[in-house]
């Protein structure tokens, strides 16, 4: 089931690219922190983030690839998320203020790698609904660059949930 | 294609995936997170452990998990998953406490923490209980003023006549009665006794000797009250020294008294702490305020009373102004415990003393008796209220000053003091004032109007002061 839902996603993806009104698109760089938090400790990896999108009014429609380039530990126990791929809708409502709150609503899989030496080990991807908020801000001297943070909660379980902050600069074309 | 489109696109992907949720399969991920957070590589249960219990009874298990430094243990009984193999009549807690089935069976307790698990085989027996055969599985000596919690251990014979040697069960442990007695001339012992009121039975010692121990219980395989034969143990002499200490101080190794003081009417607490050599390189310290011998050179001064848990020595101040040494022994002392009972704690009449007895330790310290000290003063002039060095602004002049002076004491009571020889009044001067009142002889707290002005007087009482100040009109 989880090997053929990838596929499907990316199409689903892809058919937002599609028929006109289609405006502007973007990429986006960011590092942050993806926390694996169960109930008796957190692992904090540290990830790069990678996004495409495309921008349309008050809608954000990316695409977004991270991947832990630190992993983080816990006594012996070493977490990584190698791979977390995401597909974000971010409405952007109308606001005075030159920092834009946003609103942020997707589906993520998120791959945790955890190794515990001579115990056991773990390798799993984890589907789930995405939300949360962010922030744009746009440089003045470049109009088309903006600061971008994100916080959200990429997966929710029973014992388990995985967030992701992020801090990066968003690229209009 | 529309956003509204576009919008549906996002929200089938959500579905698509939400519908095919992965909860399941965190366990491995959370078991692994647990694991690690505790930092263990192993879990066991204690060597100790019995298998065999008594069908009908509820024993206690633990598991012990050994952190990755190869050496440190901790206990995981309460964070570990417990659970019993299939078809078991018997039950298991989340604390793991078995309550074993009334019939016989055979049943494999299996603890699990994080990734961690190990099993037991536990045998549920109906043999019967006949006797005590032994005091613990591992006596050794015990030292004096120290306590040992007893795992007797009783003879089961089953309904083929098979013996089986264990420990004594929840069952019976309750209906056991004790008979403490010195080895030497058999009589009923004061170096030693069994208090029952907890769970297990537990061994107190209080001075240096040879004792036998006798334990009567109802036989259940025999049908009638059964005694044990007499088991030996030997109170040794391990303590390097003794001291006292507030009540409440919780580092006993580096706590010390030698002198404090109580207010009359008011209570402190004081702890004897021993100090003994558990081995070449390790000194640990105890409360062993239950196990000494205490006594107050000064009986008048204060009242002494152990706290209802034995784990204090209560000291009330009796007669303000006098003071007391409190002693505490433990081991042999010179004065008899005729009369006492070693159970309760033990209060001597007189002042306890090893007279050079090298099984015998004895410390002090001197207990202050002070007055009740005030708080605060309630002080009325002429029945107005007035507060400290706050100017009372009269209407008119009158011909005198009546001060009135009640004093609010630390225990909340209340005194008239206002004749009280105690209270110094003392008038203060104003530089460049001729004097504006002064007192009548033999009516503390009353003062003729002599002049205008400010009149100021001191009151002084136990440390406390009030100023009564008073703006006397033309």
């Amino acid at each position: 089931m989880q090997t053929r839902r990838n596929p499907v996603l990316l199409l689903l993806f892809l058919c937002l690219f599609s028929g006109p009104g289609f405006a502007d698109s973007y990429v986006e760089a960011s590092t942050g922190w993806v926390y694996v938090d169960t109930p008796s400790a957190t692992a904090r990896p540290v990830l790069l983030d990678l996004r495409i999108g495309v921008e349309h009014q008050k809608h954000q429609f990316e695409l977004a690839l991270m991947s832990s380039v630190k992993e983080d530990r816990i006594n012996r126990l070493s977490v990584e998320t190698p791979s977390v791929i995401s597909l974000l809708w971010h409405y952007i409502p109308e606001q005075q203020s030159s920092l834009k709150f946003q609103t942020i609503l997707g589906a993520s899989v998120v791959e945790v790698d955890a190794d515990l030496p001579d115990l056991g080990s773990s390798n799993e991807e984890y589907y789930g609904i995405s939300f949360g908020v962010g922030f744009e801000e746009r440089f003045a001297s470049i109009p088309q660059l903006k600061l971008s943070i994100d916080l959200m909660n990429l997966y929710h379980g029973d014992d388990l949930d995985i967030f992701a902050a992020t801090l990066g600069v968003h690229y209009d074309f | 294609m529309t956003s509204s489109i576009r919008l549906l696109c996002v929200v089938l992907m959500i579905l698509f995936t939400y519908g095919c949720s992965d909860t399941e399969r965190e366990d491995e991920l959370v078991d692994l997170f647990t694991t690690a957070d505790l930092d263990l590589i192993a879990i066991e249960f204690p060597s100790e452990i019995e298998t065999v219990v008594s069908a009908g009874s509820t024993v206690a298990f633990s598991i012990n998990g050994t952190k990755s430094n190869g050496s440190d243990v901790i206990s995981l009984t309460r964070k570990a998953e417990w659970s019993l193999s299939a078809g078991s009549l018997s039950r298991i807690d989340q604390y793991g406490r078995l309550s074993a089935a009334t019939r016989a069976e055979t049943v494999t307790i299996t603890a699990r923490v994080g990734v961690l698990e190990t099993s037991i085989d536990v045998r549920v027996s109906t043999a019967e209980f006949d006797q005590v055969i032994a005091l613990d599985d591992s006596m050794s000596d015990l030292d004096m003023c120290r306590v040992r919690t007893l795992n007797p251990v009783g003879r089961y014979v089953d309904d083929e006549d098979n013996e089986e040697i264990r420990s004594v069960d929840n069952l019976i442990i309750g209906t056991i009665s004790w008979d403490v007695l010195n080895a030497d001339d058999r009589n009923p012992s004061q170096r030693a006794y069994i208090d029952t009121n907890s769970t297990q039975p537990r061994l107190h010692a209080l001075e240096v000797g040879d004792l036998l121990i006798r334990a009567t219980a109802p036989s259940v395989y025999q049908g009638v009250d059964v005694t044990s034969s007499d088991l030996a143990q030997t109170i040794s002499n391990n303590l390097n020294s003794m001291k006292l200490c507030l009540a409440g101080t919780s580092d006993l190794n580096n706590c010390s008294l030698t002198s404090t003081s109580v207010e009359q009417g008011q209570t402190t607490g004081v702890i004897a702490v021993g100090l003994y050599q558990d081995s070449v390189n390790s000194v640990s310290s105890e409360n062993i305020s239950r196990r000494v011998k205490w006594s107050s050179s000064n009986l008048t001064a204060a009242n002494l009373i152990l706290s209802s848990d034995y784990s204090s020595l209560r000291i009330t101040g009796s007669q303000a102004d006098t003071s007391t040494t409190l002693s505490a022994a433990c081991g042999g002392i010179e004065q008899s415990l005729n009369g006492i009972d070693i159970t309760e704690g033990m209060i001597l009449a007189e002042t306890v003393s090893c007279s050079g007895n090298e099984d015998c330790a004895v410390t002090a310290a001197r207990i202050n008796i002070d007055d009740l000290s005030v708080d605060s003063f309630e002080v009325s002039v002429n029945d107005i209220e007035v507060t400290s060095n706050s100017a009372l602004l009269l209407d008119s002049r009158p011909d005198e000053l009546d001060i009135e002076v009640v004093a609010i004491f630390s225990d909340n009571s209340r005194l008239n003091i206002t004749e009280d020889s105690g209270l110094v009044y003392e008038i203060l001067p104003i530089t460049d004032q001729d004097e504006v009142i002064e007192e009548e002889s033999d009516s503390p707290g009353v003062y003729n109007v002599i002049g205008v002005g400010t009149a100021r007087v001191q009151l002084d009482y136990r440390g406390e002061t009030f100023i009564v100040r008073v703006e006397v009109p033309f």
